[in-house]
């Protein structure tokens, strides 16, 4: 018998990979179903064109552009909790990193996807690779996007190594062993390996902050570079910072939930994970708050004639609903549930997070659709845009993808990381007084 | 600690040939990134082209791909040699 086999608590983590949960595959049938149905809708608009979106002249990012820009921003749920409360040696990240990890790795390829989504002819993507030139800030997006999706799946593998050990020495002989024997680059636990996993880890951590920091802002450079109003700003970048790690959080804490249920994982994501991930939500909530006001006061104080166009058409045009929708569910819903404590419990956080997932995705909208529905060129006519089944099915499917990627992912790796809970169950406690003792005035004084 | 896994014994050929091909891979794509990049910053400089930008992205692209390539090196033979 295994170590992890002998602790009651542990196997609860390797059992959805040993022993099939009842509901695994009908909840693959839907997802995937939902995935055929996206991809059955991509095939048409590929034979019939954008013809067949909603996308039109002058509004030619719609629903694609928005999910890119929402996707790329949930990616910093793994870089903000992962590598930023691993470096700050935060003890209560250890059951949450691995689930972190895996949203960044999985909304990344996800949101890539939309920007193929959007193009009529996917095939002249190629012509960034041949011909594509460094004055374009949709090639800086291209590059970053890239380095932060390969940066995130090596910093996905490498704390995963000791679990894939682990799975190893319990399969039985076959393909899934030769598969783990494979992954597990012949980890045994001893001191030199122990060594070489921590200081590869630490190096990642470090290098995936700016990285990601760097794709969202290039992500809002692809706006902000252009002259068109509302988007030629210059806290943009900043501010696609805030609310990427805004809805990161939002996002992991759903995830989170979810999984604590489905997987019996509540010895792990306890309430008091939920309790501080909303306390750092209300601090995002709170920044974003800022951002927003600062970015709508500058345009409307300027009084820019093209700017207030845009202004009054997200303040009380025909894109009031999702202008007041955004605030609604991004400032007033949240800050009431987040700053009570009474509040502040598992449910909670959910619903002001489901809030803030529909808030961000509305404000990414109301970024792409209004500008381009009023553009700076007069000659052009004031635009309208309202997405066909084509776009409602590709959305669908994207976030289907999305859980499918997961649902796959916990049939062969562990959600939690063993190796780190185990780790921080043998060592927290010292780990935790040799900090205190570093910074504690008066060293070396342990009050009785 | 975990337990050893076939104690004293090594890695079976077709596993380690794997993991070899893994890295290969591995390195292959970054390699290629790094090359890609490095042909954009050429063909920039031989059209006059926005060079002082290119020369920008590349100086971040290269060395962030380069040190993935290290770190993944360093992990692969540190983790395989590191148990024996």
């Amino acid at each position: 018998m295994t170590e992890i086999q002998k602790n009651e608590h542990d196997a609860v983590l390797i059992r959805s990979i040993f022993q099939t949960p009842s509901w695994y595959w009908p909840a693959v049938a839907v997802l995937g179903s939902l995935v055929v149905l996206g991809f059955g809708a991509y095939l048409f608009q590929f034979f019939l064109g954008l013809g067949e979106t909603g996308l039109n002249q002058p509004v030619t990012w719609g629903f694609y552009i928005t999910n890119f820009v929402f996707f790329i921003g949930i990616s910093h749920a793994g870089t903000l909790i992962s590598a930023i409360l691993r470096l700050s040696q935060t003890e209560w990240r250890r059951p949450i990193t691995r689930i972190a990890e895996v949203i960044t790795v999985a909304v990344l390829g996800i949101g890539g996807m939309n920007i193929l989504l959007d193009l009529g002819r996917p095939d002249r993507m190629l012509n960034m690779i041949y011909y594509g030139r460094y004055q374009s800030p949709l090639l800086w997006d291209m590059t970053s996007i890239t380095t932060y999706l390969t940066a995130s799946s090596v910093y996905l593998f490498i704390p995963m190594i000791p679990d894939i050990a682990i799975l190893r020495d319990l399969c039985p002989p076959g393909p899934r062993k030769v598969f783990y024997q494979v992954l597990a680059l012949g980890w045994q636990g001893t001191p030199r390996q122990e060594k070489v996993l921590n200081r590869a880890t630490a190096i990642m951590a470090i290098m995936v902050i700016p990285i990601a920091v760097s794709v969202h802002t290039v992500v809002a450079f692809v706006f902000s570079m252009t002259l068109q109003p509302m988007w030629h700003s210059s806290i943009f970048g900043p501010y696609f910072v805030a609310g990427a790690l805004f809805s990161g959080v939002a996002m992991l804490l759903i995830v989170m939930a979810i999984l604590r249920k489905v997987f019996h994982l509540e010895d792990y994501l306890q309430p008091i994970h939920f309790n501080y991930l909303g306390l750092l939500l209300l601090v995002f909530t709170l920044f974003w708050t800022y951002f927003t006001f600062a970015e709508y006061l500058t345009a409307f104080y300027g009084n820019e004639p093209d700017e207030m166009r845009v202004f009054w058409a997200k303040w009380d045009g025909p894109w009031a609903w999702g202008f007041w929708g955004m605030v609604i569910c991004n400032f007033f819903i949240p800050v009431i549930i987040l700053s009570i404590n009474r509040f502040r419990t598992i449910t909670g956080t959910v619903i002001a997070s489901s809030t803030i997932l529909i808030g961000m995705w509305l404000e990414r909208f109301i970024i792409v659709v209004p500008t381009l529905a009023n553009p700076r060129q007069h000659r052009l006519p004031t635009g309208s845009y309202w997405p066909t089944w084509v776009e409602f099915s590709l959305m669908t499917g994207s976030f289907a993808l999305f859980a499918l990627f997961y649902l796959v992912f916990s049939r062969f790796f562990p959600l939690v990381s063993i190796h780190e809970v185990r780790e921080g169950r043998e060592h927290s406690d010292d780990i935790a007084l040799e900090r205190i003792h570093r910074y504690r005035i008066g060293n070396g004084y342990i009050k009785e | 600690m975990n337990p050893p896994h076939n104690p004293g014994e090594p890695e079976s050929p077709l596993v380690f040939r794997l993991q070899i091909a893994l890295l290969s891979s591995f390195v292959l794509f970054a390699s290629g990134v790094i090359i890609w990049v490095g042909r954009l910053l050429y063909v920039s400089w031989k059209l006059n082209d926005t060079f002082s930008a290119s020369v920008f992205i590349a100086l971040i692209a290269v060395p962030v791909f380069s040190l993935l390539i290290g770190v993944y090196n360093y992990v692969f033979w540190g983790i395989m040699r590191g148990g024996k």
